[in-house]
């Protein structure tokens, strides 16, 4: 082949919208070269235009089968090139940006590279190579051969969806713990605003304690109720005692008077009495010396 | 003088001297606006805190300047040292040389605020002014009780301005009255070392507590002056020359004698404990049993008044000032938080 063919394979291999570029180089195939016309004519102008810049980050070299493959290969990728590369050169400013979407996409869609967009392609050649193959053994194999890799992809197709629907589980899943661990912040603050509360009473409670503390050592000082009113009662028992002594006492001392008085005053009536009669005698005895001398005259 | 004992009110700062270089002198006292409501977690909510000192001379007028965030000019409160502070919902009562001021929060921050109205109590002569020395405010009933350094205690009814009561009894200067919550009550406490109940029905004295005749709590060494005075449901506090001491107002007794060797300048009831500062730079909080359970470290080296924000028990913001430009605030009573300070 042309050594333009060989340096064609340039672009990134790794996946892009398998499905556009494939249509497009299936429409641009069946436009331009007819089916039959797989010769060299056409190819060489198209190998022969240069790779669009910076559609290739990463080329890769694709392992050469056989001529036939390669050609193929080569012819495919060209094609695959010519469309990646906006066809019209009037894009060719806004070359670069879609490119670099191209990329993004194709790195998004099969970003693990684990090529199935390059199974896909293989597929699609191994099936063009089958139909224009001509032995029955190894149209065959190839047949089989084309069949596992068409299940390879369905499997693996089957694949992502699971992942998908698993991803959006747990996004469900996610999302509902989300929800519970935001319900238990409020309920937590919600305790602890209860917990002050209960901190302030405790608080509260503890101040009366000490305040009744407080007054109970004061009055511990002072003695005990019980003990003051048995001193008291003994006490005004003392005090009507010594009160009925003195009772007795001054009636005793009011009767020994009442009995002087009598035993003097008696004593002073008799002292008068005989005054009296003293001086009613000096009386009598001096008319009898005053009759005497009268007499004698 | 007596170690520790309130100097003449002249004399007070000249420890302060040397920070006249810088226009921020020693911040006093520290009072709340009640009005804005604690906002989020911390219990730093918005506040605004005024502050007013005294000079050592009375010829440079006291001022006060708002906080330092905001880099406003201070303005000029009175023509003489303000000596006391209150607040209501809307005022901000600070009490000077016989006159007692009242400025709207709204338009304190701006400049050129001018007060709301003076009031001068009525003295005996001109020449006797007294200074007012305590100011509280009955937030329910809307009236003020002030103590005067002539030994009068005054109430100044807001809402008519008038004075309604004039409260004879005290043989020395008044420092300090407290308000009772039940009981249309005043507790005061002077410099004659006694602390007398006033009863406003009877405009009369119910009770006088000689604090320096009881042996527990009384020092001497100190004097018998009472600076300090909190009062709560029954109990009362009080502390100066004599020891901090808890008080059962009914029977008249002390209860508990709190040890602390240095006289306190300030005492407050919060929640189970009070809180009480004065000379030495410590906050202690104390239990109503006796114990200290903590003391804590402040900036100024004595303090000279705390104050704390009225509303939402849940989150308590303390302030503490002294003899210190820095007033140091406090979220939780363990540890100073963080400290304001003049520009």
């Amino acid at each position: 082949m042309t050594p333009g063919a060989v340096t064609a394979p340039s672009i990134a291999t790794t996946a892009g919208p398998s499905a556009a570029p494939l249509c497009h180089h299936r429409h641009r195939r069946r436009g331009p070269v007819p089916r039959g016309a797989r010769g060299s004519p056409a190819r060489p102008p198209r190998a022969a235009r240069p790779p669009p810049a910076g559609s290739g980050p990463s080329s890769r070299r694709l392992p050469l089968h056989g001529r036939r493959s390669r050609r193929l290969h080569c012819g495919k990728l060209t094609s695959l090139a010519a469309a990646a590369a906006p066809p019209a050169p009037a894009l060719a400013a806004m070359g670069a940006v879609t490119d670099d979407e191209v990329i993004r996409k194709r790195l998004l869609i099969d970003g693990d590279g684990a090529g199935d967009d390059r199974r896909i392609n293989l597929l699609v050649k191994s099936f063009i190579k089958w139909c224009n193959s001509g032995s029955q053994e190894e149209g065959y194999t190839q047949y089989q051969r084309m069949l596992s890799t068409l299940s390879q992809c369905e499997f693996s197709m089957g694949k992502t969806l699971l992942v998908y629907d698993m991803n959006l589980r747990e996004m469900e899943n996610y999302e509902k713990i989300y929800k519970d661990i935001e319900n238990s912040i409020a309920a937590a603050h919600e305790k602890i605003s209860e917990c002050k509360k209960q901190i302030l009473q405790a608080k509260r409670i503890r101040k009366n304690r000490q305040e009744y503390d407080a007054l109970a050592k004061v009055i511990q000082h002072h003695p005990d109720r019980h003990e003051t009113l048995k001193q008291l009662e003994a006490l005004g028992k003392e005090l009507q005692n010594l009160s009925h002594i003195k009772e007795n006492v001054e009636d005793k001392l009011e009767l020994r008077r009442k009995q002087f008085h009598v035993l003097l005053s008696t004593i002073h009536e008799l002292q008068q009495t005989l005054e009296n009669d003293e001086k009613l005698s000096e009386a009598e005895e001096s008319q009898e010396t005053q009759m005497e001398a009268e007499a004698k005259q | 003088t007596t170690p520790g004992a309130p100097r003449a009110r002249n004399q007070k700062r000249k420890r302060n001297r040397k920070r006249r270089h810088r226009p921020v002198a020693a911040a006093t006292i520290a009072t709340w606006r009640c009005r804005r409501r604690r906002a989020e977690c911390g219990g730093r909510g918005s506040c605004c805190t005024s502050r007013c000192w005294r000079r050592a001379r009375p010829r440079a007028g006291g001022s006060w300047r708002p906080p330092t965030t905001s880099g406003r000019s201070p303005s000029s409160a009175h023509n003489g040292p303000v000596y006391s502070l209150a607040s209501t919902e809307r005022l901000l009562l600070s009490g000077s040389d016989g006159e007692i001021r009242a400025w709207s929060w709204a338009e304190l921050g701006r400049k050129g605020c001018r007060e709301l109205w003076t009031r001068r109590p009525p003295c005996r002569s001109s020449l006797e002014v007294p200074e007012i020395n305590g100011l509280e405010v009955n937030q329910r009933d809307h009236w003020v009780a002030l103590a005067g350094g002539d030994g009068a205690v005054r109430v100044l009814d807001l809402e008519s301005g008038a004075f309604t009561h004039e409260l004879r009894g005290h043989q020395d200067l008044v420092h300090v009255v407290a308000l009772r919550e039940q009981l249309p009550q005043v507790l005061s406490g002077g410099e004659d070392g006694t602390v007398r109940l006033w009863d406003l029905r009877t405009g009369a004295q119910v009770q006088l507590i000689e604090v320096h005749k009881y042996q527990e709590c009384s020092r001497p060494q100190l004097g018998k002056w009472i600076r300090c005075l909190a009062t709560e449901s029954d109990w009362m506090v009080c502390g100066g020359g004599p020891a901090l001491t808890l008080w059962h107002l009914r029977s008249g007794t002390p209860t508990t004698v709190f040890g602390l060797a240095q006289p306190q300048h300030h005492a407050l009831f919060h929640q189970d404990l009070v809180l009480s500062g004065g000379v030495g730079p410590a906050l202690h909080l104390l239990q109503l049993s006796g114990d200290v359970r903590g003391k804590v470290p402040v900036t100024p080296a004595a303090l000279r008044s705390l104050c704390l924000h009225p509303r939402s028990p849940e989150h308590q913001v303390l302030t503490v000032a002294g003899n210190s430009p820095k007033i140091d605030v406090f979220t939780n009573l363990g540890y100073r938080a963080f400290s304001l300070s003049f520009t």
